[in-house]
């Protein structure tokens, strides 16, 4: 008896939650301590690494981790090679390249349901999810663009553009004889797909810097400058809300893409939510220029068009849902053009994070964040887009979002079935 | 005897007929489709069109991708107008081709003299003007040599359609 009791001291002396079924409590059990953002002091008042030091760690961890493997990416007819090693390990090693990829996704999602878990705790605040968003610019900023040539296509059209002064929607880079770029590039024999809004914007990275690799990164800082701006808007939208920021920057899906990668759709998306802000401000003129600006960047905000139109008899949430579910619908009809691209999820991610409320938009986005990187899989595996890649990645895609979809059917019968 | 040998002649001239007609002068340089043709109603707004979309085109190559387009439409549409007997809207469309044609060529020279590599561009309007000649000197072959284009109203007009499919042919060796 008195060694149970002396054990059950020492339990609660170390700040454990011990439940005696079948005696009663000797002591009081200490009152809960209202979790603090900003508290580093343990249940013990020892100084304990705060929730921003563990998710900084271990982020920047992962983070390091990713830019140093997407080295490994550089195409071999890449002016400036990637080390031997990690071209080695890319393009020979392709099991353990793909597992490779699975633990970077696979801890990147954890942090970030971990992250969440947090800020709805109140352990993270806004600053520290800043904080967050800030190391996640500044080491993903030096990775090379790995999953997506694209970067490649935007400084090509932009070389064209205001380099060689043609109509990039005419002339397409191949048919520059002897130009540099022509050696690596995929996709040097198709004119421009982007908007001509997009074109002039690349106009300010292009004039920067005249090297090649150094043009990487203007490009790349100007994608940055927009997401960061785009997660702005996405805070001051939801109220200066924590969760929707971190649920917007800090997604895997958008850190992959837009920090790494460095697609566009961040830009869109930024000029679609400031004109959504613009709106809620009452300038609608603006909002419209607004929304104009960000169709000039790649068309799929075209959609929202009808929406902004009769934004005048919907509140704010119903723009906000309409858009997620006006540009989802987009998002469905992209196979008919080419295909679904990961990226792609950045313009449902955009609107889902200002309704974190609505469970189905969210666990939608969360599940189409985490199939579509699984589209990387197959190709990493096999560096092959034929063979089982494109069935590997089409149920990789869809089978995420059916079973959110399939999950939430069931439960939305068993509550009615247990109201009857 | 004499009876043979005709066969065997006759015999030949069949084997010669189905065997396929090797025509080494044919360029593989694709004319496209001539879209509307006058008449249409649309004829004319598809004109419209083709001058607003000018501006559009900048640039030494991409002018000289929209003329030579312009030429190759321009040439089929004429052809069409000539084996349709409608020698006077015919000739017209062939005088536009002859001027789009020359434009292109003027652009490439353009594009040259900024320093850019023309040597694909060249290869293409080479065989472009290729393709042209042969489609010009089959229309000669097959069309007389003047003609007087007499309009139910108006002033009739002297076609020299040698004289202009010659012309044609001339601006188009490079």
């Amino acid at each position: 008896m008195r060694f149970k009791l002396a054990l059950l001291h020492w339990l609660q002396a170390e700040g454990r939650n011990f439940d005696l079924r079948r005696r009663p409590r000797v002591a009081q059990p200490r009152k809960k301590p209202i979790p603090r953002a900003d508290s580093d002091a343990g249940r013990s008042g020892r100084p304990r690494a705060s929730a921003l030091g563990k998710a900084s760690f271990f982020y920047t961890i992962i983070y390091i981790a990713l830019a140093v493997f997407s080295y490994g990416f550089i195409d071999p007819n890449f002016p400036y090679k990637a080390p031997r090693a990690l071209h080695r390990l890319i393009y020979y090693q392709r099991p353990l390249t793909t597992i490779i990829y699975i633990i970077v996704v696979g801890g990147l999602f954890c942090l970030y349901g971990w992250v969440l878990k947090g800020v709805k705790r109140r352990k993270l605040n806004s600053k520290k999810i800043w904080k967050l968003v800030f190391l996640s610019v500044v080491v993903l900023f030096f990775a090379f663009p790995a999953f997506s040539y694209d970067i490649f296509n935007y400084i090509a059209t932009a070389k064209v553009a205001f380099f060689y002064r043609e109509n990039p929607y005419l002339v397409m880079p191949i048919e520059f004889v002897g130009e540099p770029m022509l050696e690596f590039m995929h996709a040097a024999n198709k004119i421009t797909l982007y908007g001509p809004f997009w074109i002039l914007l690349t106009g300010l990275p292009h004039s920067l810097i005249n090297n090649l690799f150094l043009n990487v990164f203007s490009f790349k800082a100007l994608v940055v400058a927009f997401y960061l701006g785009l997660s702005y808007l996405i805070w001051r939208l939801s109220k200066k809300s924590a969760f929707s920021l971190a649920f917007f920057a800090l997604n895997p899906l958008v850190v992959l893409e837009t920090l790494v990668s460095s697609h566009n759709d961040v830009v869109m998306m930024f000029f679609a939510l400031l004109g959504l802000y613009l709106l809620i401000q009452g300038k609608r003129p603006l909002s419209f220029l607004s929304l104009l600006a960000s169709i000039g960047i790649k068309y799929a905000t075209l959609a929202l068009v009808p929406i902004f139109f009769l934004s005048s008899r919907l509140k704010k949430e119903q723009i906000t849902i309409l858009s997620f579910w006006a540009l989802f619908l987009v998002f469905c009809l992209a196979p008919f053009r080419e295909e679904i691209y990961p990226w792609y999820v950045i313009w449902l991610i955009s609107f889902a994070a200002l309704v974190p409320e609505r469970r189905f938009i969210f666990w939608l986005t969360i599940a189409l964040s985490l199939g579509t990187l699984g589209r990387y899989l197959p190709f990493l595996y096999t560096r092959s887009w034929e063979g089982m890649t494109p069935m590997v990645k089409w149920w990789v895609t869809v089978l995420p979002p059916v079973i959110v979809a399939l999950a939430f059917f069931k439960a939305n019968f068993s509550r009615e079935v247990s109201k009857r | 005897m004499w009876l043979k040998g005709v066969k065997g002649v006759v015999l030949g001239l069949f084997l010669l007929s189905i065997t396929p007609r090797i025509v080494l002068a044919d360029s593989a340089y694709v004319l496209p489709y001539p879209g509307l043709m006058p008449g249409n109603k649309l004829y004319k707004i598809e004109q419209a069109f083709d001058r607003l979309y000018r501006p559009w085109v900048f640039g030494n190559f991409s002018r000289h991708k929209y003329e030579l387009g312009l030429a190759d439409k321009k040439l089929v549409e004429a052809k069409i107008l000539f084996e349709y007997q409608q020698y006077l809207l015919a000739v017209r469309a062939l005088t536009d081709s002859d001027r789009h044609f020359q434009k292109a060529v003027y652009y490439l020279d353009q594009a040259e003299k900024e320093g850019k590599d023309i040597s694909q561009k060249t290869t293409n309007l080479q065989a472009a003007a290729g393709k042209h000649r042969e489609v010009l000197q089959r229309l000669k072959e097959q069309l007389p040599e003047e003609f007087i284009w007499r309009p139910e109203k108006g002033e009739a007009t002297e076609l020299n359609l040698k004289l202009i499919l010659e012309e044609a042919m001339r601006i188009r060796e490079i």
